[in-house]
């Protein structure tokens, strides 16, 4: 039968033991174990999840990446974004380069990736690392004879 | 026996023992500064200690050589108006995120960060 004052415990929880080390009496010890669920396809909301009162606690945690990650339109050997503010052209292939903006966060891989208009009339190939080790680099290509919806 | 009475007898002057859990909350964004921020409510007079952070199973130390420059713990501890009988007690961790996908608190599997902060109240 599960101890009514401990939700989900892991272990049992100290209450009034002599501490040695440092000459004290502890009366009361909560543990909290925390879980951060990190999400990784940057479109993820932060939220916590609360338990219940115990006295040993579950708490958990989530995290996103998405201020690390930025994408942009790149130069066509991938050796960066392209800043210059050309329109791309009608049928012109489009090189997108997605890239973090931390040491903190490094991109390992691209696992999917969603066009939102005119899907079917274009492709797209992923040129990954073989530009530059610091880009992923998406070549998007339109295709002949394909209007749009 | 003796302790017992004494902690009894320091109850009833003083009002009850307790740590009441709050809220966590988690922000590891590219600036955020302080990762996980632990919100509790604690007795009034008592005396707390945050205990340093560790592994999830809550027994090991967080193993060095990152132990000293994976996390920085801060506290704060405010008293309101509104609650006669508990303090509010902020726990502030700030971790170093380029650490933490090596670490042994990451499960790079399961994408999961896993550690545990202990608070006690303490007699000296």
């Amino acid at each position: 039968m599960q101890n009514p004052r401990c939700y989900k415990c892991a272990r049992l929880f100290n209450w009034l033991y002599f501490d040695n080390s440092n000459n004290e009496v502890v009366v009361v010890e909560e543990r909290h174990e925390i879980d951060v669920t990190f999400k990784l396809d940057f479109d993820y909301t932060t939220s916590n999840v609360v338990l219940e009162a115990a006295t040993n606690k579950l708490l958990e945690g989530g995290a996103d990446v998405v201020s690390y990650v930025q994408a942009c339109k790149c130069k066509t050997d991938g050796s960066g974004c392209d800043e210059a503010e050309s329109k791309l052209l009608p049928n012109a292939e489009l090189h997108v380069c997605i890239y973090s903006t931390s040491a903190d966060v490094g991109i390992d891989y691209l696992d999917s990736m969603v066009r939102a208009r005119m899907s079917r009339c274009f492709r797209s190939v992923l040129l990954h690392s073989l530009l530059s080790p610091k880009f992923i680099v998406v070549l998007i290509i339109p295709l002949t004879g394909c209007h749009a919806d | 026996m003796q302790l017992i009475l004494i902690l009894f007898t320091i109850n009833v002057i003083q009002g009850p023992w307790a740590i009441g859990f709050e809220k966590l909350d988690t922000n590891f964004d590219k600036n955020s500064d302080k990762e996980l921020t632990l919100i509790l409510k604690v007795s009034r007079n008592r005396t707390h200690k945050v205990l340093d952070l560790r592994m999830g199973d809550c027994k090991t130390p967080i193993p060095n050589p990152i132990s000293g420059d994976f996390f920085a713990t801060s506290e704060d501890r405010n008293s309101f108006d509104n609650d006669a009988t508990n303090d509010e007690l902020v726990v502030k961790i700030d971790m170093d995120k380029s650490m933490i996908a090596d670490s042994p608190m990451y499960n790079a599997e399961s994408k999961v960060l896993q550690v545990c902060q202990i608070v006690q109240l303490v007699v000296f």
